[in-house]
This record gives C-alpha cells, sequence and structure tokens, in this order.
C-alpha cells in the first residue's frame, strides 16, 4: 500500500529550512479541512478497527468529565467532514434529531444529539472511529492541561495508556532540549488560548521502517527489530519519513481543547522524486544533533540513510 | 471584527438600569456554541470611532440559535452602555466568536457562585450547566434591591434554595466567611462582583486555606486609575515609535497604528494580549500576573497595563 503519485505530490514535507530547529513552529489553519479523508482512507480505517477489536486498553480513554468534550468532537467532526467531503459525507439536523451519513463506510445513523442512549458507542468513540485521525482531548482546568480523553491506534513510541490524565508538560519530560528552552510552556500557554473557529496546525516527524502505522510502545517487539534491518541496498524501500499532522480547536461547548493528529509516511525512494525534498531532508538529518538522533530513535540506520540520500542527491546533480 | 453578524430581535428592561437584548444570526451562519462563562466583544462605533465592549452571554449552553446578553448603563460611559441602551429591535451588530477566561472546573466537587450586581451574568450559564449535571452549588447573590436585581423571579423559580439573595437596601450583607468556611474539599469559588466585594472573598477564601487554583474571579471593568498619563511605546522589530494617549490603552493605540495584537477579554484577566517588553518601567494594571510575574517587569497586557516611564520598547 503505497502512496499514488497524486499523494506524493500532497505529502507534508515538513521542514522549511536546512536546520532543524526546535520551536512552537504553528500557523493558523485558513480555508482547509481539519480532518484528511485520502486515499489511504479506507484501509486505515480497516486497520484501525482491527486494532480496536483486540481491546481498548491503552488505545481509547474518555474520563468521566469529558461528555461535554465527546459531543463537542462528534460535532466539530461531522461538520468538518459535511463541509469539505460533501459527496462522502452528509449531515442532517432537524434540532436535536441529526442524521449523518459515511457513505465511504455505507452508514446512516439517525441519533439525538447529547443523548448517548441514541448512538450505539459512546459520541467521542462513534465518530473518531470514522476518521483516520488519532485525537486527544484536553481538558483546560486550573491553569493547566490535561489528556482526559483519547483515541491512538498510530501513535510514534508513546503510550496513551500511560499519559492519559497526565499534564501537558508531564507528557512532554522525555523531550530532550525543549525544556530548557521553555518550548513547552510557551507552547502551553499559547494552547490554553486557541480560540473558538481559529485552529492551528504544526507539522512533527521521524522516521518509521517498512510502511508501519502502529509503533507503539506495547508493540514495540514486533517492530523494533525492523530498525537493524536497514542496508544501502533496500533504504529507499524500508525507511519512511513520518509526519505528523497535528491540529489545535478549541471545542466550544466544553472549552476543551481538541488535537488530532493525521499520520503521513512516505518511502525515501517515492520522497527521493522530489529532489529538493531529498536535499533538503539530508540537510537536516547531516545538522540533527546527536540526542535528537536518538530521542527519535534514528541511531541505528541513521549513517546508512544519510549515505543512501548522499547519493541519491549526487546522482541527480551529475544529470 | 466581523466574526458573526447578529440581529437583535428583542429586547427587555430588567431593572431601572439593566437591559437584555436577544441576539440572532443576521447571515444565515449559525451562531458558534459556547462553554459556560464565555463572554463576546460587541463592536459599537461612535463617532467614526470603533469600541468592543464584552459583554457575558447569559443565554443556555445548550441552545444556540440565540444569544442573551445583559447590559448595564454605566454610570460614566464610555458611550457603549449609553448606546446599547438606544438601540431597538432590529439593529444589527457585529460580535467576536465567544471567549472564555471564566470557566467552571471540570472536577471541582461543589461550585460557590458569588454574584454582585451585573455580575450574574456570566454565572447563568454555569448555572445552566450545573443543573443539567446535577452538581452540586450555591448561588449567593447581592443587589441594591429587589427590583434592582436583574433575573429575580427567573432564579428564584428554577433555582429555588440553591440561591440566596441580599438585598443592601435591607441592610442585607454577605458574610465571606460563613459562606466560605465548612465546605467540603474540591469546592470551587466563582466571584464576579466589584472590586471590594471580589477581594474581600480572595481574601477570606484563601485564609481559609482554600487552593489559589480553586478560586476563580472574572473581572468586569479595568481597575480604575484616575492619572493615566499617556506614553510612547517602540517596536523593537521595525523601530517604529506609538504614542499611547492618555485615554487610550496600548492594545487600542498598537490597533489604530495598523498592528494588530491577540486579545481576549480587554480587562486584564485572561493574558492573551501580553507582550514581551525590553525596557521601560511597567504599571501593572491587571488581575492576570503573579506578584513575582510582576516584579520581573519584562511582559505587559496591552490591554490594561501602562507604563511608570515615558517610554517602554516592547518585543513587537
Amino acid at each position: 500500500m503505497s502512496n499514488s503519485i497524486e499523494a506524493i505530490k500532497k505529502f507534508p514535507f515538513p521542514f522549511t529550512s536546512d536546520s532543524y530547529k526546535y520551536s512552537v513552529n504553528i500557523q493558523p489553519v485558513t480555508n482547509e479541512a481539519l480532518f484528511d479523508v485520502n486515499e489511504h482512507y479506507n484501509s486505515e480505517i480497516e486497520l484501525r478497527d482491527r486494532i480496536l477489536q483486540k481491546g481498548h486498553k491503552g488505545r481509547y480513554v474518555a474520563l468521566p468529565h469529558m461528555k461535554e468534550a465527546q459531543w463537542d468532537t462528534l460535532e466539530m467532526i461531522m461538520n468538518d467532514l459535511a463541509t469539505w467531503y460533501p459527496e462522502s459525507f452528509s449531515l442532517t439536523q432537524n434540532g436535536d434529531r441529526w442524521i449523518w451519513e459515511n457513505k465511504k463506510l455505507n452508514l446512516k445513523d439517525t441519533f439525538t444529539f447529547l443523548d448517548e442512549s441514541s448512538l450505539p458507542y459512546q459520541p467521542f468513540e462513534y465518530i473518531s472511529r470514522q476518521v483516520p485521525e488519532d485525537i486527544m482531548l484536553l481538558d483546560q482546568r486550573e491553569g493547566d492541561l490535561f489528556v482526559d480523553a483519547g483515541i491512538l491506534m498510530f501513535p510514534t513510541l508513546w503510550s496513551l495508556g500511560f499519559n492519559a490524565g497526565m499534564s501537558f508538560e508531564e507528557i512532554h519530560t522525555p523531550v530532550p532540549r525543549a525544556h530548557q528552552m521553555g518550548v513547552f510552556k510557551k507552547a502551553k500557554a499559547f494552547l490554553m488560548r486557541v480560540q473558538i473557529g481559529k485552529p492551528w496546525t504544526r507539522r512533527n516527524w521521524t522516521m518509521t521502517i517498512n510502511r508501519r502505522l502502529e509503533t507503539s510502545f506495547e508493540t514495540y517487539p514486533e517492530w523494533g527489530k525492523d530498525r537493524s534491518t536497514v542496508t544501502l541496498e533496500n533504504c529507499g524501500e524500508k525507511v519512511h519519513l513520518r509526519v505528523e499532522v497535528q491540529r489545535f480547536a478549541r471545542l466550544p461547548r466544553s472549552n476543551a481543547l481538541m488535537f488530532p493528529i493525521h499520520t503521513y509516511l512516505i518511502s525515501l525512494n517515492e520522497l527521493s522524486t522530489n529532489p529538493a525534498w531529498t536535499r533538503q531532508l539530508h540537510q537536516v538529518l547531516k545538522n540533527l544533533p546527536a540526542d535528537l538522533i536518538e530521542y527519535k530513535g534514528l541511531s541505528r540506520y541513521y549513517d546508512t540513510v544519510l549515505t543512501w540520500l548522499s547519493h541519491k542527491h549526487e546522482v541527480k546533480a551529475l544529470f | 471584527m466581523n466574526e458573526q453578524t447578529v440581529k437583535i430581535v428583542d429586547i427587555k428592561k430588567l431593572t431601572s438600569r439593566i437591559k437584555s437584548f436577544r441576539l440572532v444570526s443576521a447571515n444565515g451562519k449559525k451562531l458558534a456554541p459556547f462553554s459556560p462563562g464565555s463572554h463576546v466583544a460587541v463592536e459599537i462605533t461612535l463617532e467614526k470611532k470603533v469600541r468592543r465592549n464584552s459583554y457575558s452571554l447569559c443565554s443556555s449552553p445548550y441552545e444556540t440559535d440565540f444569544y442573551e446578553i445583559a447590559v448595564l448603563l454605566a454610570e460614566k460611559s464610555r458611550g457603549g452602555s449609553q448606546y446599547l441602551h438606544q438601540i431597538s429591535v432590529g439593529t444589527e451588530l457585529n460580535i467576536g466568536f465567544p471567549k472564555n477566561s471564566f470557566t467552571l472546573a471540570s472536577l471541582a466537587r461543589k461550585h460557590i457562585l458569588i454574584a454582585g450586581g451585573i455580575g450574574i451574568t456570566p454565572l447563568l450559564s454555569m448555572l445552566t450547566t450545573l443543573s443539567r449535571y446535577q452538581t452540586t452549588f450555591e448561588l449567593h447573590y447581592t443587589a441594591k434591591s429587589q427590583t434592582e436585581c436583574a433575573f429575580y423571579e427567573f432564579l428564584k423559580q428554577k433555582y429555588g434554595s440553591q440561591v440566596t439573595f441580599y438585598f443592601s437596601e435591607k441592610d442585607e450583607r454577605l458574610s465571606s466567611n460563613k459562606i466560605l468556611k465548612e465546605q467540603p474539599l474540591g469546592t470551587h469559588i466563582y466571584l464576579c462582583a466589584p472590586h471590594s466585594l471580589s477581594d474581600n472573598f480572595y481574601a477570606e477564601a484563601r485564609a481559609l486555606g482554600y487552593p489559589d487554583l480553586a478560586i476563580h474571579r472574572e473581572i468586569f471593568g479595568a481597575a480604575k486609575t484616575n492619572n493615566k498619563k499617556p506614553f510612547t511605546v517602540v517596536l523593537s522589530q521595525s523601530g517604529k515609535e506609538i504614542t499611547v494617549p492618555k485615554d487610550k490603552t496600548l492594545l487600542a493605540a498598537l490597533e489604530t497604528a495598523g498592528f494588530p495584537v491577540n486579545y481576549s477579554c480587554r480587562v486584564g484577566g485572561c493574558g492573551a494580549c501580553e507582550l514581551g517588553v525590553l525596557a521601560g518601567e511597567i504599571h501593572h494594571l491587571d488581575s492576570y500576573y503573579s506578584p513575582e510575574e510582576r516584579a520581573k517587569q519584562n511582559c505587559i497586557l496591552s490591554c490594561t497595563s501602562r507604563a511608570k516611564s515615558k517610554q517602554l520598547i516592547i518585543d513587537l
């Protein structure tokens, strides 16, 4: 399941300069969907479904006080999908009586807004099973943000089971450098002021071996060993740039913060069809400090990737 | 700011000086839902000058076909409340999206709400949510008299014994000690009252051992300072110099000069309009910073605070 030429063109390449700097690097979302329904939609929804069937533990959590935030999320996602992908989704609201149609999943449900018993799942689970994004819901109280609900299938080495209920800074404790720079304090202050109707976005990146979206702590034994299988010959096929497009939106009734994360994977072969990207990724990796190489889990194949990229880069330069 | 355009469909006179306004969308777009305790900025243009007054949304967060605001005719009106008291049904207004710097604490076990006069307004939407989720609460509401007590009948009928009224005309006084002591652990307090009353409850709550994070204050009307002086600011990135006249806030002066700054409450309570200060002495007039943060003298809330020195160099 690789990317089409169209998907490669639209890939959210995360770098804008040759050196990677920690910053809040956050942009307003204007005139685009918050949730991305693309060519991988059905396969990713199926994959998420399979993962969830093995159990909710560590995958889905919603603390009791997040009821309002759950309905907020359902309303925001339904409106977003129906607005941006009207050929696939529609929402009809007759007062509290809502009809939701998802043609991609052949699903049509009538339910009563704010009445949980009218849906087959909790509202947050119901709607988040229909988007490929992982979603965290952050309760804002007592001058802090807490991950008090979330659905997480495609984590990059973190765990909902471990992070649920934690405050913003507790969650970011393992990230090197940024604490000293005050990044999280500033980021938190910023997030706490995100306003209704004014969502924001940022991109985060790492690398993954093979086209594998599910890289959680819990399944590390299944995929951790793949990191030692990278050679110069298979590098282009095996090594993927992994980009998270994160959104931040204020949920209006609950005043909670919705944080959806869409994960995109692109193999180095696919990426290298764009010479500018190849060159920039090479430069960024070359300039990456040792502690970040370690934190992002790149150590075991870092040198191989650099060599592979420099060959690509040079070969392109020759012609 | 024309985030939402609304039309006034009903005006009610609640007391001799308070009117309520029912607002519906004027352009077919749905009004934004909001959380309890929210306010909206209402744009008022007087003599070609645009001003934005913040008013709490009094209506239900679960019924957003309309908004309701209640406006007190201010004694020393800068024109905003006077204008709203004169307009009639059918008038269109530009308003902002709802913002909230006075939220309900989601994990509180009990909520004590203290209202003084027009301070009842943000508490009304809180009451709707609290009663919907059957959370324990008490409302203590003081006004001059029953006739000057906005929403008196409504509150009495809907919330009964959960509400206590205090009419100063009858010499009925709120005792902060009596109300706050012997409350269960996990009680949160919400203060929306004139400064003196709010300060009194705050001090009493701290003395009784309430954690700071369990005391929530909504500030209406920024702190008054009698002798506001003009000052200048230099924008560090462009070197541009802007004069802030004595009757204008730093935020408004920056907006006029074409440097719009992020803002929310405009009365020094939420922190949205914070700017970094590189040089100069700040006169903090907000209710946002802690004493430690004030002492650092490195940031300013541009909506209310000013300069002690003649000039500030700001990071913009």
